[in-house]
C-alpha cells in the first residue's frame, strides 16, 4: 500500500509533533508532502500524486474547528470535478481517506455536553462528505492529543498507531493488528544481533500461534451459534 | 496465551536494548497487542466453555 501524507501546517518547522510523526512516515516509506511549501499548487503534479497512492492522509492542527487554509485551498484547486467525480474522472474511487489531527485542547473536550460542545466526528463532517462524494473509504480519525503533554510511553504508542494508520490495510480489528505487528517485527528481527533476534522470534511465534487460535476459536464459535439458532 | 507474562518481559528487555525510538515504540506496542490477544482468547475460550456446557443441549 502506498500512502500520501498531505500536511497542512503554516509553521511546520516549529512543530515538534509534525517532526515526530515524520519519523513514523519515513519508517513506513510514505510520501510526506507539506502543502504550505507547494503554493500555488501545480494541479497536474498534485493530481498525479493522488493517482499514485492508495491511501491519502490529511494531516493538520485543528484551527477554529477545521483545517488550516492551505488544505482548503488545495482541495478547491486540485479536486476538480473532471478529476474526482466518480461519473467523470473517478480518480479517487476505492482509495482511502484519513485525517490525522493534532489538538491543543484535550480530546475529551470534544463531545456533546463537554466544553467544545461538538464531537470531532461532527466537526470533520465536510471531509467525510468529500470522501463520500468521490468514492473514497473514510478511515477512523487519528487524533494527536496535546502532543507536548504526552509521556514517553504515550508517544511510543502514538508513533506505532500512526504507522498503522499509514500502512495497515484494515484498522480497528485485533486480527489485523496482529498481522501488521508480526510483519513489522519480522523486519526488525532481520536487523538484530542473533541473540536478540532469537528472543524476538519467540514473540513472533507466540503471536502467530495466538492468531491461529483466534481464527480457530472464532470459526468454532460461529458453528456453535449457527447450530443453536436452528 | 499461557506465557503472556514472560513474553511481556522479553519485549521489555528487547525494548531497552534498541537504540532507535521507532523500534522501542514498536516493541512497546507489541506488548499491548500481546495483552489484547491474550484477553480475547480468554474471552472466546470462556464463551466456548459456556456454550459447550449448555444444559439445554443435554
Amino acid at each position: 500500500m502506498k500512502t500520501l501524507i498531505l500536511v497542512a501546517h503554516p509553521r511546520i518547522e516549529d512543530s515538534y509533533s509534525q517532526q515526530f510523526l515524520k519519523h513514523g512516515a519515513l519508517a513506513e516509506a510514505a510520501t510526506w508532502h507539506v502543502l504550505d511549501d507547494h503554493q500555488p499548487y501545480d494541479i497536474d503534479h498534485e493530481q498525479a500524486l493522488l493517482r499514485a497512492h492508495d491511501r491519502i492522509i490529511f494531516q493538520f492542527p485543528l484551527y477554529w474547528y477545521s483545517a488550516p487554509a492551505s488544505l482548503k485551498a488545495w482541495q478547491d484547486a486540485v479536486l476538480t470535478r473532471q478529476f474526482a467525480y466518480p461519473s467523470l474522472g473517478g480518480a479517487l474511487v476505492g482509495k482511502d481517506l484519513g485525517l490525522a489531527i493534532s489538538l491543543g485542547l484535550p480530546e475529551k473536550n470534544y463531545a456533546v455536553g463537554r466544553p467544545e460542545q461538538f464531537s470531532l466526528d461532527q466537526l470533520t463532517a465536510p471531509f467525510q462528505a468529500v470522501a463520500n462524494k468521490v468514492g473514497m473509504r473514510f478511515l477512523p480519525t487519528f487524533i494527536i492529543d496535546r502532543f507536548g503533554s504526552q509521556t514517553a510511553p504515550q508517544k511510543q504508542h502514538l508513533l506505532t498507531r500512526y504507522r498503522r494508520l499509514i500502512s495497515q490495510p484494515t484498522l480497528g480489528h485485533l486480527a489485523n493488528d496482529v498481522d501488521w505487528t508480526v510483519s513489522r517485527l519480522q523486519v526488525l528481527q532481520s536487523q538484530l544481533p542473533a541473540d536478540q533476534a532469537q528472543r524476538l522470534g519467540f514473540v513472533i511465534e507466540a503471536l502467530e500461534t495466538g492468531q491461529q487460535d483466534l481464527s480457530d476459536l472464532t470459526t468454532t464459535l460461529a458453528m456453535i451459534r449457527d447450530a443453536e439458532d436452528q | 496465551m499461557e506465557n503472556t507474562t514472560w513474553l511481556i518481559d522479553v519485549l521489555k528487555e528487547l525494548q531497552s536494548q534498541q537504540p532507535k525510538f521507532v523500534d522501542q515504540a514498536l516493541l512497546a506496542d507489541t506488548a499491548v497487542v500481546v495483552t489484547a490477544l491474550d484477553q480475547r482468547l480468554t474471552e472466546l475460550n470462556g464463551e466456548l466453555d459456556g456454550r459447550t456446557w449448555n444444559p439445554a443441549n443435554w
